[in-house]
């Protein structure tokens, strides 16, 4: 039971870590908590349930298909609704406000394209059970892990050891010397919305394929969750979302296996702040020196 | 300058949230100021009303009648507010294509309560301080019903509840009828379905954690009791937060149930169903309400829907002539999707109401219809034969269903 439990709770931590990488890396060059991240989340599995069940393509097109033009959307309404506001040099809340402004619409629309009621989700496979060593483990579960492992490490590569990672982590440290050094800042920044949001259609996927099922509300639950989860690991910090991802994922599975389910949400927010009062940058996270 | 900038910029924020603050304190006075005003109005309305219809007997007739119907347009539940609005507005047309009632038109506004408590309250002060509205129809859930009703007490207004099944509604409140079993009702029977009917002894609850799975689960377990089953295990999950079933299964099918009894919506007990796939779930049986008899339920739940077993009182393929014929007209109504058990007793809801209307003066007031709707016995409608008790409360006849290839037929054994 524990075992299993352990094995549930890293499934779904892996997904919430996917999501809060998109939030990670955005406040990580922007400073900016981006509140659409779980509406454009909610967009790209719907994406992939619009692709495969009413356009019919296959399975893992239709998945490749969703990625792509969930990450396109993501550029798009950085460069509508962010970038005016970063050219004035507006302060950074009324950037957060139109992320929360942004959030609304996208999921207004969605919800007028697509309807309020929830709908059974296609599953990428079969999903075949497999026991190993008393426990079961279910081939979806062992997909969703190892993608999520896999694309964590390779978007580490690419930040830590690629020319376009060196410009990111240089934008990140200060935009405008970077941009007088040459790199293309308004570039990077749309890189890093297409990735967050390419990473966010792939958690919404994969938590609409575990769950089993879509609606327009799926990106709220999972967003609010998952930036509890970046501000726990240490916000900005790659490792730190992945690690607070796992820990709410598994926290949750526990207390909702061991103690009730009706306190699930409320243990995993009280592990937050307990970490937070001993640990106010988060898990991994450094202290920011603030330029006054 | 540029640092002054910011700090205009921090003071003009806390200005803006102080004042938002000072608003939301003067608006939460307002909004207990404005329940008070309406019940004085109010009540001078029911006596101006009863004074005036005497004036109106003797000039000119009535040509339209309103009423409000209060449901879920938008939000989490608007799946139900479509069914309140399509069969609302499927009586109200057949009655004016026959002209109405004594030559009236019979209009309906409806008002949406986002299936939250907070926006049914507001919504009930807006309906009963509109003189036009002679009674009111819904909300759809308890947890909204229980906040309007206070508001619509005091209008002396009727609220006819046509699917919020919490028995403290009627209990409390002496202006409401509804058109539903109670959980008093139907829980125990429940129970009875499961260890009688279904001849399973070692029982689980699953039920969401909200007035109405809470009261469904009191009662259902009690009925369990008397019916000499043993309850193996109890769990709730929160509505709308939970999508996350595994932990909870795993608990309970560690207590090795032979039946689980699931409650909720059907997207709660469709996901629940699904996610079941990946758990050894093939030597229990699940009984579910009839909130699951809807086509949504078999899309959600897939192939682990069945063998599900579903108490309702609604049964789209019942013989009975006059089913058929709801069910024919309301895909018309709705755009081809079939009635659910909310949609009939919506329907039936609405037809009380207006065959009272028929059977009195248009010039009713207010208290009067209220009255003459209260003093139903008996109704034969769509969704089953119902019988009304002292308390108004209804109770309707119930049959047991079974998915079977992926569709809903009548278990074998009722």
């Amino acid at each position: 039971m524990l075992v299993q439990q352990l094995i549930n709770g890293i499934s779904l931590g892996s997904i919430y870590a996917l999501t809060a990488i998109g939030y990670s890396m955005v406040y990580g060059i922007l400073e900016l908590v981006n509140f659409s991240h779980g509406t454009i989340l909610m967009v790209g599995a719907f994406l992939y349930y619009i692709f495969n069940i009413i356009l019919g393509i296959n399975g893992f097109l239709a998945f490749i298909l969703s990625l792509l033009v969930t990450g396109m959307l993501g550029v798009i309404v950085e460069k509508l609704t962010l970038k005016p506001l970063r050219v004035h040099k507006l302060p950074k809340f009324t950037a957060l406000i139109c992320t929360i402004g942004i959030s609304i619409f996208i999921q207004n629309a969605m919800m007028l394209i697509m309807g309020p009621q929830s709908r059974g989700y296609p599953m990428l496979f079969d999903n075949q059970m497999f026991t190993l060593g008393g426990v079961k483990i279910s081939v979806m579960q062992l997909f969703i892990t190892s993608t999520s492992i896999g694309l964590m490490v390779l978007l580490t590569l690419i930040i830590k050891k690629t020319k376009i990672g060196m410009a990111m982590r240089a934008t990140a440290q200060n935009a405008d010397a970077a941009s007088t050094m040459g790199i293309p800042v308004n570039n990077i920044v749309s890189l890093v919305f297409f990735i967050g949001s390419t990473l966010a259609a792939v958690a919404g996927i994969f938590s609409c394929i575990n769950f089993r099922k879509i609606d327009v509300y799926v990106g709220v639950t999972i967003g609010v969750k998952t930036f509890a989860a970046t501000v726990l690991g240490g916000i900005g910090d790659l490792g730190g979302a992945v690690l607070g991802g796992l820990v709410i994922g598994i926290v949750e599975t526990f207390t909702a296996t061991y103690f009730g389910s009706g306190i699930r949400d409320m243990v995993a927010f009280i592990v937050l702040i307990i970490i937070l009062v001993f640990k106010p940058t988060g898990l991994l996270g450094k202290a920011i020196q603030k330029k006054v | 300058m540029q640092k002054e900038k910011g700090y205009n910029m921090k003071k003009a924020v806390a200005v803006i949230v102080m004042i938002l603050f000072i608003i939301s304190l003067f608006s939460g006075c307002s909004s207990q100021a404005t329940t008070t005003t309406t019940t004085s109005s109010m009540n001078t309305t029911s006596s101006n009303a009863t004074s005036g219809s005497a004036s109106i007997t003797t000039t000119s007739k009535v040509k339209e009648i309103y009423f409000a119907v209060i449901g879920p347009l938008t939000g989490n539940g608007a799946q139900y507010g479509e069914s309140y609005k399509n069969a609302t507005t499927l009586k109200v047309n057949e009655i004016n294509a026959k002209g109405g009632i004594n030559g009236a038109t019979i209009k309906l506004d409806f008002f949406d309560d986002k299936n939250d408590a907070k926006e049914a309250a507001n919504v009930a002060q807006l309906v009963a301080s509109n003189k036009k509205y002679l009674a009111v129809l819904g909300p759809f859930s308890s947890t909204a019903c229980l906040a309007a009703a206070p508001i619509f007490a005091d209008s002396g207004m009727l609220q006819f509840i046509p699917t919020a099944s919490h028995a403290d509604i009627t209990l409390k409140y002496k202006h409401t009828i509804r058109q539903t079993n109670t959980m008093q009702v139907e829980s125990p029977y429940v129970a009875y379905t499961a260890i009688k009917k279904l001849g399973k002894t070692k029982i689980a609850v699953i039920y969401a954690n909200n007035d109405a799975g809470i009261a469904t689960k009191d009662n259902f377990v009690a009925g369990v009791s008397k019916y000499g089953g043993e309850m193996v295990a109890v769990e709730a999950f929160n509505q709308d937060e939970t999508n996350d079933f595994i932990p909870i299964l795993n608990k309970v099918l560690a207590k090795k149930p032979e039946l689980i009894h699931v409650t909720g919506t059907y997207t709660d007990i469709g996901t629940m169903l699904a996610q079941s796939a990946q758990l050894d779930t093939k030597s229990i049986s699940f009984l579910c309400p009839g909130t699951v008899y809807t086509p949504d339920f078999l899309n959600i739940a897939g192939k682990q829907s069945e063998g599900v077993y579903i108490n309702t009182a609604f049964f789209a393929d019942n013989p009975d002539p006059k089913v058929a014929e709801f069910v024919k007209n309301y895909k018309v109504v709705s755009g081809g999707k079939a009635p659910d058990m909310f949609a009939a007793a919506t329907y039936d809801s609405m037809a009380i109401l207006l065959d009272v209307l028929s059977k009195g003066s248009l010039e009713i007031s207010r208290s009067a219809y209220k009255d003459a709707v209260l003093a139903t016995k008996s109704w034969d409608g769509v969704s089953g034969k119902s019988t009304y008790d002292i308390n108004r409360d209804v109770n309707k006849s119930m049959i047991t269903l079974k998915v079977v290839d992926g569709k809903f037929v009548v278990a074998p054994q009722n």
